[in-house]
């Protein structure tokens, strides 16, 4: 296995082969329903991870190269604001669809994580506008709370926890207490759907979303994970044991529902049910940076699992059991910055990094997968993601050039 | 190489709520659009719409796509198409809502043809979409799940009834 220098370097190379015109871009493999058709820069979560895990390389390193990618990342967030303050394409898996929750949030969040180590006041001022905007458009004042559309009643935990950390950040960086409250009442409507029970499989996770009656009856492990992080800073800014406690709680869930090859189903229902498919591979840093963040030992297993999934190109499957069938499904191998760009922040914050990148020891990549079942050969290289039948006409399948924001194929890969 | 140029003219035809469904429907064939017009060399869209809810998404993806190419084209998005545009453009789309609407050919010039279609909204996605209503009422969240994650297989296909046909035309060799 590699060194985590080499692994970083290499991640560090394949994130450079999806920037093209006004930033990262790439297709998206997601549980919800993927994003294959558009494939140009998307200023949604991705920004999270790749601000704040660019950031702390710089901060642990002080290279000119960490620097460098922190710049130009955080100049393709201000560059895609708009007036209102949202950004262009924040929606993941919904792109191009703009005020994406809570992908706004986490670029916002991303800013300010940046100005902690390399302070930018236009960083700030523009995740203030963006979170200016997310009051205006979610702010819901008859209940209290942050829905998760316009005049439209929701409460969906793990996005409320990022609007509650991006408030605290810039809370913290401003001084401005009026987002202190908003943090509060965001964080309150987590604690509200959190499982207080014993017992039972899903003690100590949290809902995926309001209900009639209190919760949807949804635990999804990586959501869950990702409240983890507000949570603790929440204690941190806010005081009181009732968010870090609700934070530990997290993590024994996370701990309990662990599968033994260090992966974690994709969603666990009350009552008892559970679907493993797809097992994140990427996603999964979330899962460990809540568990360190802990103080949480974590199985090596699952990190193995994890520093396996990287690719010869340096990006990082998104994940495995896609199709829940046997085979290698198309939306599992394709990498996805919105889901590298949390390997790079664990690896950032974790890993032993060196003081200047090792040159990249990257290659093209070449995977046989199946697409609706059928079989194809998938392959990437700096220059594109390609998918060709595996029959012996070779027909094309599925092309996106890196440089383009469209890809185009045939209509089962691109329905996603 | 710089954004496409895209004008806008709205023209409400009294059709079904930018919501749900219909909302991934109107996504879906503008995908459709502007990944062609990246392929066809389209650097400028006239385009008459007939839904002022899926005019943000129109702007949105002229904005975010490349004009890589001189070409002009027209779409016709929830509107009858006129005659007139056939004349003067190298590329033609029109977005149908239910096909009685208008006629399926071009009646003005002949020499166009269809290069390709979408049906998009397709009855299995209607019925999948009530079974989700249902089992959400029910709290039955597993069945609601597997009914979701199936919707994008079953949303659009090459033809065939569906709530909206999206296609794409040319002209034929030796136009003026």
């Amino acid at each position: 296995m590699s060194t985590i220098g080499q692994v970083v370097a290499n991640l560090d190379a394949w994130l450079a082969t999806m920037r093209q015109t006004g930033g990262y871009g790439g297709p998206v493999p997601h549980w919800w329903g993927s994003c294959f058709r558009y494939a140009g820069p998307g200023m949604d979560w991705r920004y999270e991870g790749i601000l704040a895990g660019y950031a702390t390389l710089y901060r642990r390193t002080g290279a000119a190269h960490w620097q460098h990618r922190l710049a130009l990342a955080a100049g393709d967030v201000l560059a895609a604001q708009r007036p209102d303050g949202s950004l262009a394409a924040s929606r993941f898996e919904a792109n191009p669809g703009s005020l994406g929750t809570p992908h706004e949030a986490a670029a916002a969040a991303g800013l300010l994580a940046a100005h902690r180590v390399w302070p930018h006041p236009a960083w700030v001022a523009a995740a203030g506008r963006i979170l200016d905007n997310q009051v205006v458009q979610l702010w819901d004042p008859a209940t209290q709370g942050f829905n998760d559309r316009p005049h439209q009643f929701g409460r969906v935990p793990n996005k409320l926890a990022t609007l509650g950390e991006a408030c605290l950040l810039y809370a913290a960086g401003t001084g401005d207490a009026r987002y202190l409250a908003y943090a509060a009442a965001a964080l309150a409507d987590v604690l509200r759907l959190q499982v207080n029970a014993l017992g039972r499989p899903e003690s100590g996770a949290v809902h995926q979303q309001a209900a009639a009656g209190g919760g949807d009856g949804r635990f999804f492990p990586f959501y869950n994970a990702r409240i983890v992080p507000g949570l603790l800073l929440a204690a941190e800014l806010l005081g009181g044991d009732r968010y870090r406690t609700a934070a530990q709680r997290i993590g024994e869930f996370l701990s309990r529902v662990q599968n033994p090859d260090g992966s974690y189903p994709q969603v666990l229902y009350a009552g008892g049910g559970r679907a493993e498919g797809p097992r994140w591979i990427a996603g999964a840093a979330e899962v460990l940076r809540a568990q360190t963040l802990l103080g949480r030992a974590v199985p090596a297993v699952v990190q193995h699992r994890l520093l396996a999934g990287q690719l010869p190109t340096g990006g990082f499957r998104t994940g495995e059991g896609f199709s829940g069938a046997s085979g290698v499904d198309f939306r599992d191998v394709t990498p996805a910055v919105g889901w590298n760009d949390k390997v790079l922040r664990w690896l950032a914050e974790s890993g032993a990094v060196p003081a200047a990148p090792p040159p990249p020891t990257v290659r093209p990549a070449s995977v046989l997968v199946t697409v609706r079942g059928r079989p194809a050969i998938w392959r990437e290289t700096p220059e594109a993601i390609t998918m060709v039948s595996g029959a012996a006409d070779r027909a094309l399948w599925y092309r996106w050039n890196k440089r383009e924001p469209w890809a185009r194929g045939v209509w089962e890969v691109l329905a996603g | 190489m710089g954004e496409v140029a895209v004008s806008l003219v709205v023209r409400p035809q009294g059709l079904p709520d930018h919501a749900g469904g219909h909302e991934w429907a109107w996504r879906m064939a503008l995908d459709a659009l502007f990944m062609d017009v990246q392929t066809a060399g389209v650097g400028r869209l006239q385009c008459v719409l007939g839904l002022p809810g899926a005019a943000e998404g129109v702007r949105d993806r002229a904005a975010l796509s490349l004009a890589k190419g001189p070409g002009v084209a027209v779409a016709w998005l929830g509107v009858p198409p006129d005659a007139d545009p056939w004349t003067h453009v190298d590329r033609v789309y029109v977005l149908q809502y239910r096909r009685h609407f208008w006629a399926r050919r071009p009646p003005h010039d002949a020499t166009w043809h269809l290069e390709w279609e979408r049906a998009i909204y397709l009855p299995a996605a209607r019925a999948l979409g009530a079974g989700m209503w249902l089992t959400g009422r029910l709290g039955a969240a597993p069945w609601h799940d597997r009914f979701f994650r199936s919707l994008p297989r079953h949303f659009a296909a090459a033809g065939g009834p569906a709530h909206y046909a999206v296609q794409a035309w040319a002209p034929g060799e030796g136009r003026s």
